[in-house]
């Protein structure tokens, strides 16, 4: 067959399309191979991180000095931690009494954990990602929460020897199943970009809900985290046509934090 | 009227290894640069710069094999960044053959910031088509667009000078 001139780049176009999408429709068969490479070049990735360390301009969060930057973290985890139990004391007082009547037990105390540290951002502008030094080695595995001192940090998406990708909740594809802590209503707060609040929906417009309201992961059945863990702080409410259109805070400051728990606990 | 990326035999070979160097020097050093958290688009440079010495079918390869890099680094399905880079890598190809060698440097940086923007605007819209993954919010997707271009146009003379010693067609000898 001949191809001519002016056929050529509409062939090659097809060509581009079919390879694209046998790609596509291949990707997740391929992930392997991509969390294999990836696992290749975490030496190089160390050592990137290793060499522009000391160097601030143009690093954003992963430069700067570096005792100050962590003595900053300890600072900052101890805070959390006390606001986190602040979080956690109001949400208690409304289980407590919900405990009472249903006899059920909060297994988040229970579940092992894994402490590390956030060491790496994304390699990619579109990526909202954020790495931690722990890996299948230490037991993390796809799926695992994601916790800090102050609360629910996010679910780790992909896991190499050493590393793990962690997405945040705030991220745009990011779905958590959430409650209430004063009328126990239950929702789903969906992010809508890394920093920025998130949005609690299917919460009726006749339950009352006020600024500063602590809302709490859910942990129902099939629930991708366990129970009880803060989500955030109710910033703004205004009604809907169906449901309230509620506006969460999350308790986590991805850009301040560190130091990280991963919960080596998996959706049942 | 000579011209840039007169059609020719397509060096896969070396195709693949500039794209596998360029994954690693991403990794080591590229995405520590941010600026505005924005970092290069190195894969799209990579094939901007390379479709210009190789014209239509060289470029489409390159971009596919160095959209396939980029896949291998993203948190995306496999193949979304194949697809960009192998439509931008053919397009600039294409017109590579149209443009004449005397304004280079006028064609090159053109081509750079109008490929980098086509290629930054056609992933996210890919992304909502094929996987429903939403837009970045308004003015952090401006800031993407602006600031990676910069970049880009930064790196370009390295790029341009790598791509031109691996791709450029050798001249005649007696």
């Amino acid at each position: 067959v001949a191809v001519t001139s002016s056929s050529r780049p509409r062939f090659l176009l097809a060509l581009v399309l079919l390879t694209g999408s046998t790609v596509l429709a291949a990707s997740s068969s391929l992930v392997p191979v991509r969390d294999r490479v990836r696992a290749e070049l975490d030496p190089v990735r160390d050592l990137g991180r290793r060499a522009t360390s000391g160097v601030s301009i143009g690093l954003g969060r992963f430069g700067g000095d570096k005792a100050l930057r962590e003595e900053n973290a300890r600072l900052r985890r101890d805070l959390d931690a006390a606001r986190a139990s602040s979080l956690r004391f109001e949400d208690a007082l409304r289980e407590r009494e919900e405990l009472r009547t249903l006899n059920a037990y909060s297994e988040l105390v229970t579940i092992k954990s894994v402490d590390g540290r956030i060491i790496d951002g994304p390699i990619s502008n579109f990526d909202e990602t954020v790495e931690i030094d722990r890996g299948t080695k230490q037991g993390v595995s796809v799926g695992n929460p994601v916790v800090t001192g102050a609360g629910l940090l996010g679910i780790v998406v992909g896991v190499s020897p050493n590393r793990a990708r962690v997405i945040p909740i705030s991220n745009a594809s990011s779905d958590v199943g959430a409650r209430l802590s004063r009328s126990g209503d239950l929702g789903i707060a969906r992010g809508v970009a890394t920093g920025r609040d998130i949005e609690l929906d299917l919460i009726d417009l006749d339950t009352k809900v006020a600024t500063g309201e602590v809302v709490v992961t859910s942990g129902t059945q099939g629930s991708r985290f366990p129970p009880g863990i803060p989500v955030g702080r109710v910033s703004q409410v205004r009604p809907g046509t169906i449901h309230q259109k509620i506006a969460v805070r999350p308790s986590v400051d991805l850009d301040r934090t560190v130091y990280v728990s991963v919960l080596l606990w998996s959706a049942p | 009227v000579r011209t840039f990326g007169a059609d020719r035999a397509v060096p896969i070979g070396r195709i693949v290894l500039l794209s596998v160097t360029v994954l690693v020097v991403h990794v080591l050093l590229f995405s520590r640069f941010s600026l505005f958290s924005v970092r290069p688009e190195p894969f799209l440079l990579l094939t901007i710069v390379g479709a210009l010495q190789l014209g239509p079918a060289g470029g489409a390869v390159l971009g596919c094999v160095a959209g396939f890099s980029a896949d291998l680094l993203s948190a995306s399905p496999l193949g979304l960044w194949l697809l960009v880079c192998g439509i931008i890598g053919l397009g600039v190809g294409t017109l590579a053959l149209q443009l004449a060698a005397e304004r280079q440097l006028a064609a090159n940086i053109a081509s750079v910031v109008g490929c980098t923007v086509m290629g930054l605007l056609l992933y996210p819209a890919l992304a909502f088509a094929i996987t429903e993954q939403r837009y970045p919010p308004p003015l952090r997707y401006l800031t993407i667009i602006v600031f990676a271009v910069l970049w880009n146009v930064l790196l370009m003379p390295i790029f341009l000078a790598t791509s031109r010693r691996l791709f450029a067609p050798k001249r005649a000898t007696r």
